[in-house]
């Protein structure tokens, strides 16, 4: 693992030694070569993970969510440059510093196999968010969502500090890879039933689970276009992760603990989409929309069945390229209109065709068109549901009606009409714009052909 | 060595190649249509072979390959069922659509963006026929999706129009209710019997069937529009023609129709899910044919009459007749494509007019048009030993006979004379009496895309149903035995349609009625559905977003409950605790007592 | 043959039989003599001439007829017009002989019903 660490590493000083005309280039392309050097992560050829050292391993289920990560750190330096391109050659390089810091954090969360060094760097991934939120976001806002973003995550995640305390006590050993072995079945007690929560809440509160999604949609729209990426992208499979980690621990607890926080994830699908669908601000629908994914994936984890676990991690991913291709699509016309409000950018698809297919592509990923790997996840998920219990359908079915519905509103907002008046002197898109794009989606057109790499260890 | 399978594969991914040659630089040349026109109709001849093996031999095929996906129990492989209805829906497609391609090279040929319709065209077509031919519900779901969302950017082709992207956003909506039927139904098959693959599905003796048979239902109300779902069909008129041709003829529209013939031996051992269909395709059939009584947009009346005969498709499966309803699918696409490119002629030729009160005399100006436009609409009325004339009579005349509802017999009764009423009144209204249009336009229809793609569709409208019922091999036992006065129902009734509305139609040139009556709006306003459902529904649910999911919880009570107390708490102990008066020893004094206080604490702790 | 659908709805109902739960009475029940139909087409006949399970009645050696011909003469879809009306004819016959079962079936119920009813005054 120290092969992807430490190139990843290395790549502050490349930034900072870099020719002022080069930082983009040399940062981009010495990150998609890390990226694509670490694709045979991908082939977990048994079972049993890759144990690559006594700090880090990454089995089947890490190892997707690796790889989005370490695709997407080019991707956020190829979107980021154009917001930056007014700043001084110093920020440049501290920005793209801080998104390497970042990856760095990141890789190592989803390769640890201790929790409380997976904890640490969990906390640690915070930090180079909230200063990529608060430093380089646009409006006044940014200080106050940064705010909510650390101080709910902070909040959820102490309490899981000390459970991991007392797992550690109760166990001896917090390593992944025994755990599964190890772990006794917790009685049903009410400090168990503590325990869980001190487990749980970290976890939800990062996906988000609905009521304590509030930091999620200020940090989104108010983070520069890498902090909306990567937060959609990876942060919120932060928590997915983790509770897919940590689930093995909490057996029987789970199955009792399950209920409210499956109910208030069904409910907050349905009112987090029915946000979406008045929504105004573009970016904000988008985020809204990572929420409502978010909670089928907070559904499918706590209903605990092979075929739940497979569509967790199948939207995970799914959802991850998509979102993350949303906010690319919807910064490229905040840059260009100065506006994220929809009403103010409309008829886009006379001026930019080629975007305007971007646009179609991602709002039909964003609805699970069949075969899709969101369909996938979207499916599995339902399926699951469907076994734990039938009624349940109807709540999938009315949030899948709405996701489509919400997807495609936003892209006949933008996309078509007539043109408003005060869009003049509107640049083309660029070719860095489209090949942005381009990677976002292939790597979704890609999975669709051979889906069962992002299955996870189930599969 | 059997040629039959590799001949459909070859008519399927033929079709894939001027999809893949836009991806090239090729396709930027005005030949593009031609192009994709030409590949249609190679792939319609080739799948003329298959089916004209089928019929000689009666062999039905599976092809299973490229293994996708095995999750856990379930294996998914790229598999498609070439039996009875896919081999004959193919070329009766591919036919259909062919003729709508080069229609379209007429219809569309100011349209910039030519190739990209016709290659939207194709994909729907393409979708469709995955539909058609898919083994397993997923890949089935593959071509159910596909095509709900071509239909959406067809529809929605004229973007620049807000009612052409409401009329997309509707198709959409109503298509998705119907897909939570569909995964209703995927789930429960998964379920209960661990295989999409649907041969395994029907040899399995699947008890309590009325779960899955009522998500396919609802599907099937969505796609094919049935009542309840059916506005978006009627909004889907705001696409250009040879959408709405190739919409309601041979894909999307039949595809839900389609998907419950394909489950028959599901629903044929079902009674309640049959009497459900029944109902909902008589009160379709009739509701439908009343709303098309009053239409004056030449194609929201064909339209109107597409749901009713989507209606009378249904009825015909609540009777357990799949086959039948097949057979009406099949001469149905003949002769709806062609009344839709007819009024595509007329509306091209009068300069975009839609509305068949400013028509009027058309036969004298455009004969040929009038020509297929009147056999379109006898062969709709099932006009003996036209197309329709060879499923529609049955379908009546074993409705007749079976053991039934006899309710719902009436109703569809009634909608069959009122088939009659609404294509007299567009012959009537569009084509005789006198010109009501500009004067100016200049009327020329002797283009040979025009005429070629028609008149292929009018030969296909006036003997489809002849070779049809002559070639296909019997699957069931057709209904020969009645009485004179039932074998003379369906007619008698269609000549009293035609009848009433003649004599009615004279009337409104003398006598003119003071204003509407209640029956009049009723029928103009469609049956008050959409202004009833399409207002309060979606404003409920808009509302119910509005005020209870984002200001009441997410802007109010989700913020106060967490953020706002914890920082209100804050501050308040803040300015309480910062309002101090520097008493400076008191402060100290309470500082040291805590230290001591600690340091006992830890001195005791052993 | 479309009366009974009038009768279900305007008349009584009650000596109305059940066509899915059809014969009630014993077949030979003032038939003494009465032979069981005899089925022409064997089942390895059926079998190999792949008819469905709705096709095989007492008509099925007509339609194995007909789909031979139908196959030995393929393109000329005109050919087996013979065939075809010995089938068609085969199974108008077996039709009516349904309805006459019917109509059979109707009346003893209605006469079962009015020997109760008889019955049943007579123990007043």
């Amino acid at each position: 693992m120290l092969k992807i660490i430490i190139p990843t590493a290395m790549l502050i000083p490349l930034a900072w030694l870099s020719k002022h005309s080069m930082i983009w280039i040399n940062s981009t392309v010495y990150s998609l070569l890390i990226s694509l050097l670490s694709l045979p992560l991908l082939n977990q050829f048994n079972d049993n993970s890759l144990n690559t050292s006594l700090m880090f391993f990454s089995d089947s289920l890490s190892a997707p969510l690796l790889m989005l990560t370490m695709w997407l750190l080019p991707l956020m330096l190829i979107a980021s440059q154009h917001h930056l391109s007014k700043e001084s050659l110093t920020r440049k390089k501290l920005f793209i510093t801080m998104l390497v810091l970042l990856q760095v954090f990141l890789i190592m969360t989803f390769t640890a196999t201790e929790l409380i060094m997976f904890y640490i760097l969990f906390e640690a991934t915070l930090l180079p968010t909230l200063i990529i939120i608060t430093r380089w976001g646009n409006q006044t806002e940014r200080l106050n969502a940064g705010l909510y973003f650390l101080f709910y995550t902070l909040v959820g995640s102490l309490p899981l500090l000390v459970a991991l305390m007392y797992i550690q006590n109760l166990v001896g050993s917090l390593n992944f890879l025994l755990m599964g072995y190890w772990m006794k079945p917790l009685s049903t007690t009410w400090s168990n039933v503590f325990l869980w929560l001190a487990c749980m809440m970290a976890f939800m509160v990062k996906m988000p689970l609905y009521g304590l999604h509030l930091w999620l949609p200020k940090a989104h729209v108010e983070a520069p276009i890498a902090g909306s990426m990567v937060l959609a992208a990876i942060l919120l499979k932060l928590g997915g992760y983790g509770m897919l980690r940590i689930t093995i621990a909490l057996t029987p607890v789970t199955s009792s603990m399950a209920y409210p926080f499956l109910m208030l994830s069904l409910w907050g699908m349905i009112m987090t989409s029915s946000i979406c669908l008045r929504q105004t601000d573009l970016k904000s629908l988008i985020a809204y929309s990572s929420v409502s994914h978010m909670a089928l994936v907070i559904v499918a984890v706590l209903i605990q069945t092979p075929w739940s676990y497979m569509g967790a991690t199948a939207l995970m991913i799914a959802h991850g390229l998509t979102s993350s291709m949303l906010f690319c699509l919807a910064n490229s016309n905040y840059e260009r209109i100065h506006s994220r409000t929809m009403i103010l950018a409309r008829g886009l698809q006379t001026i930019f065709p080629l975007m305007a297919a971007w646009w179609l592509l991602a709002s039909l990923t964003n609805l699970a068109l069949p075969p899709t790997i969101n369909l996938i996840g979207e499916l599995f998920v339902v399926m699951a549901t469907f076994s734990w219990s039938s009624t349940s359908i109807i709540l999938m079915g009315t949030n899948i009606v709405i996701t489509a519905l919400y997807s495609l509103y936003m892209l006949i907002t933008t996309q078509r009409g007539k043109q408003t008046h005060h869009i003049n002197n509107l640049p083309p898109s660029f070719t860095r714009e489209n090949m942005l794009m381009a990677m976002h989606l292939l790597p979704l057109l890609l999975l669709s052909i051979n889906p069962k790499i992002i299955l996870g260890p189930l599969y | 060595m059997n040629m039959s399978t590799p001949s459909v594969l070859v008519s399927l991914l033929m079709l894939l190649a001027p999809i893949i040659s836009t991806t090239l630089n090729l396709h930027k040349n005005n030949s593009y249509p031609h192009y994709v026109k030409t590949t249609i109709a190679y792939a319609f001849t080739i799948s003329l072979i298959p089916m004209m093996m089928f019929i000689q031999s009666g062999q039905e095929t599976i092809l299973s390959n490229w293994h996708w996906i095995t999750i856990q129990t379930i294996k998914l492989s790229l598999s498609f069922k070439l039996d009875y209805f896919s081999m004959i829906f193919m070329p009766v497609a591919l036919f259909v659509t062919w003729s709508i391609m080069e229609f379209s090279m007429w219809y569309m040929h100011t349209d910039p963006y030519i190739n990209r319709f016709f290659k939207y065209l194709l994909m729907f077509l393409i979708t469709m026929l995955i539909l058609v031919t898919a083994n397993n519900l997923f890949q089935l779901f593959i071509g159910w999706e596909g095509v709900g969302i071509m239909s959406f950017l067809l529809i929605g082709w004229w973007y620049g129009r807000a009612d052409a992207n409401t009329a997309a956003l509707q198709a959409i909506l109503y298509n998705r209710i119907g897909d939570i039927g569909f995964l209703a139904a995927m789930a429960w098959f998964l379920f209960n019997s661990n295989t999409w693959d649907l041969q395994q599905i029907f040899s399995l003796n699947l008890n309590n069937t009325n779960f899955p048979l009522m998500g396919l239902v609802l599907a099937a109300t969505g796609k094919s529009a049935q009542f309840g779902l059916h506005p978006w069909l009627p909004s889907a008129m705001e696409g250009p023609t040879p959408v709405s041709a190739l919409l309601h003829s041979s894909t999307m529209v039949v595809a839900g129709v389609f998907l419950l013939i394909r489950f028959y031996p599901l629903i044929e051992n079902n009674y309640p899910i049959q009497s459900t269909i029944l109902c909902l395709g008589a009160i379709t059939t009739l509701f439908t044919a009343i709303c098309a009584l009053t239409q004056n947009d030449i194609k929201k009346i064909v339209a109107f009459s597409t749901s009713s005969q989507l209606g009378l498709m249904m009825v015909t499966i609540g009777i357990n007749q799949p086959h039948l309803a097949f057979l009406h699918i099949c001469t149905h696409a003949f002769f709806k494509a062609m009344l839709f490119l007819c009024s595509g002629s007329i509306i091209h030729s009068l300069n975009d007019e839609q509305d068949i009160r400013k028509m009027g005399g058309l036969f004298h100006t455009l004969p040929f048009t009038t020509t297929a436009l009147t056999v379109g609409s006898l062969a709709l009325t099932g006009m003996p030993f036209l197309t329709g004339f060879y499923s529609k009579d049955l379908i009546i005349e074993s409705a007749n006979t079976s053991y039934t509802n006899a309710w719902a017999l009436t109703i569809t009764l009634i909608a069959t004379s009122l088939t009659a009423v609404y294509s007299t009144r567009i012959i009537f209204f569009a084509l005789l009496g006198q010109p009501r249009f500009p004067t100016l336009i200049i009327i020329n229809e002797n283009n040979p895309y025009l005429m070629n793609s028609i008149k292929r569709l009018l030969i296909g409208s006036i003997f489809a149903g002849f070779l049809l019922t002559n070639n296909i091999v019997p699957m069931t036992i057709p209904q020969m035995t009645m009485p004179l006065y039932l074998k003379m129902t369906a007619l008698s009734v269609t000549i009293l349609g035609f009848t009433i509305a003649m004599d009615l139609n004279t009337a409104t040139q003398n006598l003119k009625f003071k204003r509407p009556l209640a029956p009049s709006k009723f029928s103009t306003l469609l049956g008050y559905f959409p202004t009833v459902m399409h207002r309060s529904l979606p404003l409920m649910n808009l509302i119910l977003g509005q005020k209870m999911a984002s200001l009441l919880l997410d802007l109010a009570w989700l913020e106060i409950a967490l953020p706002k107390s914890i920082s209100q708490l804050q501050m308040k102990t803040s300015t309480l605790i910062s309002s101090q008066k520097g008493q400076i020893k008191l402060y100290f004094l309470s500082f040291f007592l805590t230290l001591a206080l600690t340091l006992l604490m830890f001195n005791f702790h052993e | 043959m479309g009366a009974h659908l009038a009768r279900r709805y305007v008349t009584d109902t009650s000596g109305e039989p059940d066509p899915l739960r059809m014969p009630t009475f014993p077949p030979d029940y003032g038939f003494p003599g009465r032979k069981e139909r005899e089925m022409v087409a064997t089942q390895q006949e059926m079998n190999d001439a792949q008819l469905v399970l709705k096709q095989r009645d007492y008509c099925a050696h007509h339609l194995i007829r007909l789909l031979k011909c139908k196959r030995d003469s393929f393109p000329n879809f005109l050919a087996c017009k013979h065939e075809q009306h010995d089938w068609d004819h085969c199974e108008h016959l077996d039709y009516v002989m349904r309805m006459k079962e019917y109509e059979r079936e109707r009346r003893l119920l209605q006469r079962k019903n009015r020997r109760e009813q008889r019955a049943a005054d007579l123990a007043l």
